[in-house]
């Protein structure tokens, strides 16, 4: 059982990391109080998993065929990454950190199903973009909605207020649906776990981390993007989660972060002004290549030297 | 109950918007009883004029107290509160315009004295569109445009004041009256007039919360 701590790293990372995308807004704008928020999230954290998690499961643990020694050193190198680029302040996603640990210690037993990972790669690449064209085209739609049938201030901000409550609960299902097999996934691929123990324990681990360690992160990226008007910031919250909850029907795990910095250059797009750094969009490129790459050297490494210590095999 | 605090402040700034006109309105009946030579009666009014004003001043108090204990987003919260202080500036020009006239006691000529009226009413008076366009607004009874159309109707009125004025500073300036007693009644007509910009400022910051609400 100890071999499942790697998950939980990783699902504790995720959960003390992302939290922020989806609440952030929320806790900032005083519309939830953090401690409130942080409950809701870890419900629907679970919910998300318990209900659709095991639709992402395969994709992660069919990647490569894995011991449970391999899948521990996986989770224990992908949760590693995600630490220390996350102590660095680098932008970092969890879901390309497990694929890359998946393909590193595939390496080791042969040539990993590269096949799997095409679509997966045009996944993380979408990600963003997709999220982008729902934030452009739902600022649009509710937008001219909202100026028609919202002519009242009381009623504007008791409906955004909603607004961004169910944004982030919804948000909260699909990191859950979505996310949790980066946690599990790899013990489910190894025969360790079964989809549904795998959802339980990988949700429980996000919730540890959204519930213990969430609160700075979620302050600083909660302010940032609250710099939005309340509009915006639901319409780029629930692009993002929409997003993901969409890619989770295709059985991909990507990054709600991503998902999100789309969302909010998508109301920038909309509103021909500059609400994201070309910085950050030329991180995440870069974190295409570099998570992944990272994250497979490592476990590719510690398994190299798991073997060559134990004489057993991947 | 959910959202009750946003209910109570929109109440509140309506009720401080009534309180600023009446402040105004009773401001106005001051200079004309004063204009009118009916000192007691100006005297009278100009306390009422006050405690008006201090009314006023304790609904604002209360829209602070129930906007920073957590009502509406931040980000609208403190537009709301500039919004209720530069109304409640427009009240502290109109007390102004009452305590000139009552403690400095102008001696304004027979002459003069209708237009000095016409200059109290329309600049004073201005408070009526600016209630209107805030109503507009906090009510949601019209479009955003109309609201904004409203607040832009302030602007002009608060011309039509400046236009008054410049007529009247020259009747003054060109009337064979002594120099200091021009500077005096100058000094009272720029109080006067002061109300009106106030009021433009009001109506600038409503338009602003206007546009910042706008998608």
């Amino acid at each position: 059982m100890w071999k499942l701590t790697g998950g939980i790293f990783i699902g504790w990372a995720l959960g003390s990391n992302d939290s922020a995308n989806l609440f952030g807004t929320g806790v900032a704008a005083e519309v939830v109080k953090y401690r409130t928020a942080v409950i809701l999230i870890s419900i629907f954290v679970i919910l998300g998993a318990l209900v659709e998690g095991y639709k992402s499961m395969d994709t992660v643990g069919n990647m490569s065929q894995l011991t449970h020694m391999g899948a521990f050193i996986a989770a224990f190198s992908a949760g590693l990454c995600v630490g220390i680029f996350s102590f660095l302040a680098l932008p970092v996603s969890a879901s390309q950190a497990i694929m890359g640990a998946v393909l590193g210690i595939g390496m080791i037993s042969g040539i990993p199903d590269f096949t799997k990972l095409y679509k997966v790669v045009i996944c993380w690449v979408f990600t963003p973009i997709g999220a982008l064209l729902f934030s452009f085209f739902l600022y649009s739609i509710l937008g001219q909605l909202f100026q028609k049938f919202l002519l009242n201030i009381r009623l504007r901000n008791i409906f955004i207020k909603i607004a961004l409550i169910f944004a982030g609960c919804y948000g909260s299902y699909s990191l859950g649906a979505n996310n949790v097999a980066n946690v599990t996934g790899v013990y489910v691929g190894s025969g360790m776990l079964s989809p549904f123990e795998a959802a339980l324990i990988g949700s429980l681990s996000i919730a540890s981390g959204v519930l213990t360690y969430s609160k700075k992160v979620m302050d600083t990226v909660g302010k940032k993007i609250v710099d939005l008007d309340g509009f915006s910031a639901f319409i780029s919250s629930l692009s993002a989660a929409i997003t993901v909850h969409l890619f989770t029907q295709v059985g991909v795990p990507v990054s709600s972060s991503q998902a999100v910095v789309g969302g909010v250059t998508g109301i920038g797009l909309k509103k021909g002004a500059k609400t994201v750094r070309l910085r950050t969009l030329a991180e995440i490129g870069i974190g295409w290549i570099s998570t992944p790459l990272s994250s497979g050297i490592t476990a590719y490494l510690l398994m190299r030297i798991y073997i060559a210590l134990s004489g057993s095999g991947v | 109950m959910f959202f009750k605090k946003e209910k109570e402040v929109i109440e509140l700034v309506e009720k401080h918007a009534e309180i600023v006109e009446t402040c105004l309105l009773t401001a106005i009946e001051t200079i004309d009883a004063y204009l009118a030579e009916d000192k007691l009666k100006a005297k009278k009014l100009s306390l009422e004029t006050d405690k008006i004003e201090t009314n006023a001043d304790l609904v604002r108090y209360d829209i602070r107290n129930k906007l920073y204990y957590g009502a509406f987003l931040p980000r609208i919260r403190d537009d709301i509160y500039s919004l209720v202080e530069s109304i409640d500036e427009v009240a502290n020009a109109g007390e102004d315009c009452c305590d000139f006239f009552l403690n400095q006691r102008p001696q304004v000529p027979a002459a003069l004295k209708p237009f000095f009226l016409t200059a109290s009413k329309e600049s004073l008076g201005i408070i009526k569109p600016l209630k209107e366009a805030l109503l507009c607004f906090t009510r949601g009874e019209c479009p955003i445009e109309v609201s904004r159309q409203h607040a832009r109707e302030v602007g002009l009125k608060e011309s039509d004041v400046d236009q008054i004025e410049w007529d009247l500073t020259k009747k003054i300036f060109t009337s064979s009256l002594e120099f200091s007693r021009k500077i005096h009644l100058k000094l009272c007509l720029d109080t006067i007039a002061l109300v009106s910009d106030k009021a433009k400022d009001a109506a600038d910051q409503l338009d602003r919360v206007t546009l910042k609400s706008m998608i």
